[in-house]
């Protein structure tokens, strides 16, 4: 459904006053997202997954490569069926906006009857595990991690084909990770949604993810196609990434 | 004692009168020791800090006392709090992106607060601190990351560099809230080690916020289990982990265990 094909991207740094260098952080990097799969994408950070995120979106201009989603290459033909949940959640939400007006937005003229939206809305917020009061509030009087699962109701909110998860558990506490995984597996079922899910914590990943690929300094590593063959990778990278997960959860808990 | 809080709380100011958000949080935190505080999304962890830092505006009605030294931080006035702050206690916020000043370079920031703080006026002197403390959090091509402005910048390493910062400052006590979320897993570990080896040698107190048992356990002596606004559960980091008391506690260590279950089933060859 989704792919990108040999993307390449690069950012001038300065060095001195006038001296610039050019620096790739993306190395031609390609990738497919079926309808109805879950692609985790692990990385060290830095690697350049956002920015590979963003120019999935169309935010930013690839120097090279193409993206696709079912066949269509134009930009405008698919926006609306994506939708993301950003890494940087807060100056992501506009701190003007009460919470409910932040979602109206995403739904944009969608539904008109005004008691209707804000039953919907309502309906969404409880499915992150939020209620009625958060309504009207701002995104400063938020926690991070509601802050964080209000992004996730507004991701969900126009009922998007595909969505991107940029680290969008990252600020919350494993009970309600576990509930918004289980609602990503839900609604992944329901209404055969794909998602791209950016992240660094190995455990999310192998609780919801079809594949993972393995990301590194700008370049695809490893992919593993099932994920319970993730034991048999053989790249360095990967393994001192598992390697690490292992010395620091299993010890403690066994 | 370096910093003990007595009977905090803390309530916002509502139309309808005060709401109150954190209630009743005592503890205590010695020379070299890392208290470590857990808790759900929402549970007040990252007040309580601002709290102690003297951060908090005056939309909140505290009562309670944050004694460092002795002094009550929350009845000091702004310029004895800002002569505290950054010095001697140094807070990683929990927000990496929202950390920095968008308008400005990272040498910049970075520079002008090690200078307010540290009294060092040779510049040279500073960038070697900064990227000597760039070095331990695993930041490489430290004069490049200096150049650029925070946006350019990935989330992990923000987070990494406002940690370099508050090791560069060597402050006496380190309040860290969630800092390690935007952070790979390698280079959590080396964070954590690097964190250990500088109260193994300038005897920092920490305290310390994170949802994340496994770094938790990694790090703190004590924990503090936080339940909304409330401590339900408070003890030896070991015992806390291994048998926990309150409802709370429990949900949250079981819920992490079977995240690891479906980990294990993936990589069956762990013996355990
Ligand atoms: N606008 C920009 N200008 C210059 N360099 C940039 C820009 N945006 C990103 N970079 C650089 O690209 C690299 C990759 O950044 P990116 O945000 O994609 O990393 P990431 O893999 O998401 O890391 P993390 O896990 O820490 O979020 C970084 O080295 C960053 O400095
Ligand atoms: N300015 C405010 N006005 C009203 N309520 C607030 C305000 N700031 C925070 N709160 C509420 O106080 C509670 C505690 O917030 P806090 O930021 O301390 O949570 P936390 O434990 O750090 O959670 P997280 O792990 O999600 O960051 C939350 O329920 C939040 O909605
Ligand atoms: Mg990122
Ligand atoms: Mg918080």
């Amino acid at each position: 459904m989704l792919e990108a094909k040999g993307i390449v991207k690069g950012y001038h740094e300065s060095q001195g006053l006038f001296k610039k260098r050019h620096k790739a952080v993306l190395k031609g990097v390609s990738l497919h997202v079926k309808r109805g799969e879950c692609v985790g994408l692990i990385g060290e950070s830095g690697s350049g997954k956002s920015t590979l995120g963003k120019i999935i979106l169309g935010i930013e201009k690839a120097d090279e490569g193409t993206i696709s989603f079912e066949g269509k290459s134009d930009k405008r033909a698919y926006e609306k069926e994506m939708s993301v949940v950003f890494q940087d959640y807060t100056s992501s939400i506009n701190p003007r906006f009460r919470i409910k007006e932040v979602i109206a937005e995403a739904l944009g003229k969608s539904i008109a009857c005004a008691k209707e939206k804000r039953a919907y809305i309502l309906s969404l917020l409880e499915e992150v595990g939020l209620n009625e009061t958060f309504l009207e509030r701002y995104a400063h009087e938020l926690s991070g991690g509601q802050l964080q699962r209000v992004c996730i109701a507004r991701a969900i909110a126009t009922k998007p084909k595909f969505i991107l998860l940029d680290e969008a558990v990252s600020s919350l506490d494993v009970s309600v990770q576990l509930q918004i995984l289980e609602l990503l597996k839900a609604l992944k079922e329901k209404h055969n949604l794909s998602y791209l899910f950016i992240t660094h914590d190995v455990m999310c990943v192998t609780y919801l993810c079809d594949r993972v690929i393995f990301f590194k300094e700008g370049e695809c590593v490893e992919s593993v196609d099932k994920i319970e063959d993730l034991k048999h990778i053989s790249h360095p990278y990967s393994k001192s990434l598992l390697g690490a997960v292992e010395a620091l959860e299993i010890p403690n808990f066994c | 004692m370096i910093l003990e809080v007595k009977n905090l709380c803390v309530s916002v100011r509502t139309k309808k009168g005060l709401h109150p958000l954190v209630s009743d949080v005592t503890f205590n935190l010695e020379k070299n020791h890392c208290l470590g505080i857990l808790g759900e999304s929402g549970s007040g962890k990252s007040l309580t800090c601002k709290a102690v830092m003297g951060l908090l505006d005056a939309n909140f009605h505290l009562e309670g006392e944050v004694l460092f030294h002795g002094k009550n931080i929350l009845t000091m006035f702004e310029k004895e709090k800002s002569l505290i702050r950054g010095k001697e206690i140094c807070m990683v916020i929990q927000n990496p992106m929202t950390a920095f000043n968008p308008l400005f370079s990272m040498e910049n920031q970075l520079l002008e607060t090690l200078q307010t703080h540290l009294h060092v006026k040779n510049k040279k002197e500073l960038l070697r601190l900064i990227l000597e403390a760039f070095e331990k959090m695993n930041l490489h091509e430290g004069e490049a990351i200096l150049k650029k402005y925070p946006h350019q910048l990935s989330g992990g390493m923000l987070q990494r560099m406002m940690i370099a910062l508050c090791i560069a400052l060597n402050p006496s006590v380190i309040i860290a809230d969630e800092p390690t979320t935007a952070i790979d897993v390698v280079n959590q570990v080396e964070v954590i080690r690097e964190l250990k080896k500088v109260r193994e040698l300038y005897q920092t107190s920490m305290l310390f916020i994170s949802h994340d048992l496994s770094i938790l356990s990694q790090i703190s002596d004590t924990m503090m289990v936080m339940h909304q606004g409330k401590i339900v559960e408070s003890g030896r980091a070991q015992e806390i982990i291994f048998s926990p008391k309150e409802a709370p506690t429990k949900e949250l260590i079981s819920t992490r265990l079977k995240l690891i279950e479906a980990f294990q089933r993936c990589v069956k060859e762990c013996s355990c």
